[in-house]
């Protein structure tokens, strides 16, 4: 198994001046917009994503994952100086971060996930390598049924993405694949449910559909509310540890890359659970598990280092196999179809410079980040600061500007507000916006590899479980789906046992959010 | 969560069910190449599929409807901050403002219609100062529009600046 060619491959990228400068300008945009009240990643990626337009897929890909790589350390920023997570994974490292805080010692919290984050991104991004070449490989001799159970293996992730209600989020993606079946049949080629409009009959375009449902509708339902996070002083310093104190934390970060990663290379997980098991991994094993939630630096180092490591292993899925791993990777997906790539399992296979693009733009954004990190922290606090009326909405203004600009088309600028008010309403009510971007990106070629695998096999449906591959593939989908409706049954089982309390694992991000915030 | 809007979303995805599974049957197929499954095969069975999904989510709301006295249910989507009212009217009025916004982008152009809609937006959310309204509704949209169009030559609708804009570089190439 070839690691080593890959990584050297993706090492040679940063001889390249463009993708060092992109990898860094999209470093400084992740830790701006992580630090600013409102935005996380998905909706610093989405901000984003209309100037990749500008760029070949490989810039692309290097710029997107360097955003969602700084975000990450961004987040951790308000998180220790105001005791407010701008993501439900820095939901642990405001409380542990804040109470250091408050006992002056801001340097040694902002250290901690300073030393979490760079750290767990090798880690992460060598585990994601070695964990994502074999997955590259796989497909090479497949056909239409092989890749439709390849298909269905994708899309039986939507089950993590499903969020409290499993129905609901299944209803979210069958809506998602029916929108991504408007267009072209892929038999027979003639327009389906375009309505007589021309710029439905090649399909919606799938960058404003689904950063419409996914960062419009998220900023909607942001602004029902108007606050802000205040009026903190900055008047404070901030020191940041020496290795001593570094080393102690070596155990509990490395612990945390590892799960972080595995945990967030299956696709829905994402970062919260993997922030979680990564605490209590680090408490379990802690000389000091009494310090956890009283100002605990390696609690602090291991929740960052197991969200960080998430985002590295979230683009296992994503690249290796064309399904997304969280609502990011979705939007990665949707960049890669500007340039005119179709996600899917065989994307590396046909455009292996993605992996090495990845690679690049992960190391150049920990290297950007492990170099200013230390030093930018405390100025960043000052965009925590800003008002959040005015970021969000100057964020949306921007991601109009920028779909507008991609093909200047005020088609496209109508489906993002209309699929803004439809993500608005999944938010609200609990229809996984993510397992809608899922179904949208995966429906096409479910249907189209199943009825081209029908006409293949002469009609026979028996032949999509009788093929070698086709067979363990839909069992192990099937599986999938199974165990990812009985994680989603226990946890609210769970969770209706202990009414009042949150229990924040199995992936029901909603949970664990609302407590963050 | 108000368990009669979730009942009137599961009733909207119903009725986008009945549509797509309805639509479908009229779908016409090539007459020389065709598979079991047809073009109206995959909508239908998605129409059914969340047809049948929301008609669950509609009876488990319905039923004991009249035992339990309050509308309000725990949330399955993400619920507002703690402390903090919140309005759906403000987030309508903003929609419909970003609506008026594309609609009047092309005749007004950008530098136009930009900072009324973010004007708009801005007061909305409550932001009361006119001055610092004006600045960063007029500020944001001159600072995009000279990366987007002068810088990097994505063209922004000109509208009735057309004639003014006209004599700004288009586009820097390095």
């Amino acid at each position: 198994m070839d690691i080593l060619g890959p990584l050297t491959e993706g090492l040679k990228l940063l001889s390249s001046p463009p993708v060092v400068i992109l990898a860094i300008l999209g470093t400084c945009w992740g830790l701006l917009a992580g630090a600013l009240p409102g935005i996380g990643s998905p909706v610093a990626v989405s901000v984003m994503l209309p100037f990749t337009f500008l760029m070949n897929s490989t810039q692309a890909i290097a710029f997107l994952v360097a955003i969602s790589i700084a975000t990450g350390y961004g987040n951790s920023i308000p998180a220790v100086l105001v005791g407010v997570p701008g993501t439900a994974s820095a939901f642990l490292t405001s409380i542990d971060g804040y109470a250091l805080h408050r006992r002056g010692q801001s340097g040694l919290g902002l250290g901690a996930a300073y030393f979490g984050t760079v750290t767990s991104q090798w880690v992460g991004i060598l585990l994601f390598t070695i964990m994502v070449v074999p997955l590259s490989r796989l497909p090479y001799h497949f056909l239409g049924p092989e890749l439709f159970a390849l298909y269905m293996l994708g899309l039986a992730a939507v089950v993590s993405l499903t969020g409290k209600n499993v129905v609901k989020g299944l209803i979210a993606a069958a809506i998602g694949i029916s929108v991504s079946i408007i267009g072209r049949d892929p038999i027979s080629g003639i327009p389906r449910f375009d309505f007589g409009i021309a710029g439905m009959r090649e399909g919606l375009e799938i960058v404003p559909v689904a950063i419409g449902v996914i960062a419009l509708g998220e900023l909607l339902r942001n602004m029902r509310q108007v606050y802000s996070w205040g009026d903190l002083s900055t008047n404070f310093s901030i020191k940041f540890p020496g290795w001593k104190v570094y080393k102690t934390l070596l155990p509990a970060t490395m612990t945390g890359s590892v799960i972080g990663t595995f945990i967030g290379a299956i696709p829905g997980l994402g970062s919260v659970p993997a922030t979680m098991v990564s605490y209590q991994q680090a408490k379990f094993f802690s000389k000091k598990p009494w310090e956890f939630g009283n100002g605990s630096i390696e609690g602090i180092a291991a929740n960052e280092a197991g969200g960080s490591s998430a985002n590295a292993g979230e683009l296992v899925p994503t690249l290796g196999l064309g399904v997304p791993g969280s609502t990011t990777g979705a939007l990665l997906l949707g960049a890669l179809t500007i340039h005119g790539l179709v996600p899917g399992p065989l994307l590396l296979q046909q455009t292996p410079e993605l992996l090495h693009a990845a690679i690049a733009g992960g190391v150049a954004g920990t290297i950007f980040v492990g170099l200013t990190g230390a030093v930018i922290a405390k100025k960043l606090l000052r965009l925590a600061l800003m008002d959040r009326s005015v970021v969000l909405v100057g964020a949306i203004f921007v991601i109009l500007v920028g779909i507008y600009a991609v093909r200047r088309s005020m088609f496209d600028v109508a489906a993002l507000l209309l699929f803004g008010a439809v993500g608005y309403c999944m938010y609200r009510y609990g229809y996984s916006p993510a397992a809608f971007a899922l179904g949208l990106i995966l429906g096409r070629g479910i249907e189209g590899n199943l009825r081209r695998g029908l006409v293949l096999t002469d009609n026979d449906p028996i032949a999509f479980v009788t093929r070698p591959y086709t067979l363990p593939i839909l069992l192990l989908a099937l599986a999938f789906l199974s165990w990812g409706v009985y994680s989603t049954w226990k946890v609210n089982q769970r969770e209706t046992d202990h009414t009042g309390e949150d229990v924040g694992e199995g992936g029901d991000d909603v949970t664990v959010e609302d407590e963050a915030r | 969560m108000d368990r009669r809007l979730d009942v009137l979303v599961a009733g909207m995805a119903i009725v986008f069910g009945l549509v797509l599974a309805f639509i479908a049957q009229g779908l016409r197929d090539s007459p020389t190449l065709q598979d079991p499954l047809r073009s109206r095969g995959m909508p239908t069975l998605l129409g059914v599929c969340i047809v049948v999904g929301a008609t669950g989510l509609v009876l488990r709301r319905v039923r004991g409807w009249r035992q339990q006295r309050s509308h309000d249910v725990p949330p399955e989507g993400r619920p507002d901050e703690e402390g903090h009212p919140a309005s759906v009217v403000r987030v309508v009025g903003i929609w419909g403002a970003l609506v008026w916004y594309a609609v009047f982008l092309p005749p007004l152009g950008y530098l136009v219609a930009t900072p009324l809609a973010m004007a708009a937006c801005l007061w909305a959310m409550r932001f009361r100062s006119v001055p610092r309204v004006a600045m960063i509704s007029v500020g944001l949209p001159v600072a995009v529009y000279v990366l987007f169009d002068v810088l990097l030559g994505m063209p922004l609708p000109g509208g009735i600046l057309s004639g003014v804009l006209q004599y700004l570089p288009h586009g820097i190439r390095v």
